[in-house]
């Protein structure tokens, strides 16, 4: 099973006001191109893709929050599932793209390639709905169950490989802040950035 | 962390308009802890490390919340690869608040190594800080640690010292 192909199923159910979270690595360049959108967070470095997900799902919870996250990062901070499981947001979906290796820095197998099973890990954290799936038609079948209003982790287990990247990246990390931040700001109706029009020294 | 000290952070997170408070309790902080948990203008949100605990602060301010990172002298080493990657990266604003542990004075043996430790990573992280050690200052500080936070988009920093603590 292919990512990409998996991206492109998650897009076809993807409402427009989701929002979606993506670790580094691959995942943000083919999440961009299925899914252009102001809603998208690209690029969380190791550990901090499903923390950062659990963060905005708390923080909106009557938004769906979308967590794309890869076995790496997720295992540098595995206590997070605990911490998930914690507050279990109903408007909270885990995606781990597991391809069992550290894909962009060389290949290196990760811990998953060697026997830990992460949906075993979410559900001793207390995380009930958990599911692993290793076909797309499979990765179809459970993604309809996003639909539910409950906190849902899946590990789509999946190949190595991704799509050919443009020449140059359409956003930084600050654009995509200000893209995503302002986005918030309009569909919330609320402050996000709550940058200063005055100081306390001048005014 | 004296109570005197305990209430006024509580009432200054409130003035301040935090409303979201990720936590790896320290012993300076169990006061605090408790009275943050039991208010409900506070979601309150316990961590096992310190580095969800700054994940989860990023994806708050994200989604409109002003946040508060409370953690230990200790942990503040393992909350600096996400405050580097993610929040000097993206220019993220963020009250982290340290009971400042290892002054001179501190008899604990395992705190004096943070006395080396804390103030330079704080600088090396381009994160302003300011050592609180009078009760009365409480309050001002986390109201202007929060307006810098956000005015300059970067995380400040509060370190908890002296009268506060003892």
């Amino acid at each position: 099973m292919k990512r990409i192909d998996c991206l492109k199923a998650l897009a076809e159910i993807t409402r427009e006001d989701d929002l979606v979270v993506t670790n580094l690595g691959n995942t943000p360049h083919e999440w961009l191109s299925v899914r252009p959108s102001r809603a998208n967070l690209y690029g969380m470095n190791l550990g901090q893709c499903t923390p950062v997900a659990l963060g905005l799902a708390l923080a909106l919870p009557k938004r769906r929050v979308f967590a794309l996250d890869g076995d790496g990062n997720l295992l540098m901070n595995l206590a997070s599932l605990g911490d998930t499981s914690y507050h279990k947001p109903s408007n909270l979906r885990i995606i781990v793209f597991d391809n069992e290796a550290y894909e962009s820095p060389g290949g290196m197998p990760t811990a998953t390639a060697h026997g830990v099973d992460l949906v075993q890990v979410a559900k001793g954290c207390g995380i009930k709905k958990g599911f692993t799936v290793a076909s797309i038609e499979d990765f179809r079948e459970k993604i309809k169950l996003f639909a539910e209003e409950e906190l849902c982790f899946i590990v789509a287990k999946i190949e190595t490989g991704t799509i050919e990247r443009p020449p140059y990246a359409s956003l930084d990390y600050k654009f995509n802040k200000y893209l995503f931040a302002t986005y918030i700001e309009e569909t919330e109706k609320r402050p996000v950035l709550r940058l200063s029009s005055k100081s306390p020294f001048t005014s | 962390m004296k109570s005197e000290a305990s209430e006024a952070i509580v009432r200054g997170l409130k003035t301040a308009g935090v409303d979201l408070v990720a936590m790896l309790p320290d012993h300076g902080f169990d006061r605090v802890q408790k009275s943050i948990a039991a208010d409900t203008r506070f979601t309150f949100v316990p961590v096992s490390n310190e580095s969800i605990g700054v994940g989860i602060c990023a994806g708050a301010f994200f989604g409109g919340k002003i946040p508060a990172l409370m953690i230990p002298t200790s942990g503040f080493l393992v909350a600096t690869w996400p405050l580097a990657s993610l929040h000097q990266l993206w220019n993220i604003p963020l009250l982290l608040m340290i009971p400042y542990r290892g002054e001179v004075g501190d008899a604990q043996p395992v705190m004096r190594t943070y006395q080396f430790t804390t103030e330079p990573i704080l600088r090396d992280l381009q994160i302003p800080y300011v050592i609180v050690n009078e009760v009365p200052k409480v309050e001002g500080a986390i109201k202007d640690a929060i307006n810098s936070a956000f005015a300059w988009q970067n995380p400040i920093c509060l370190l908890f010292a002296g009268e506060t603590l003892r």
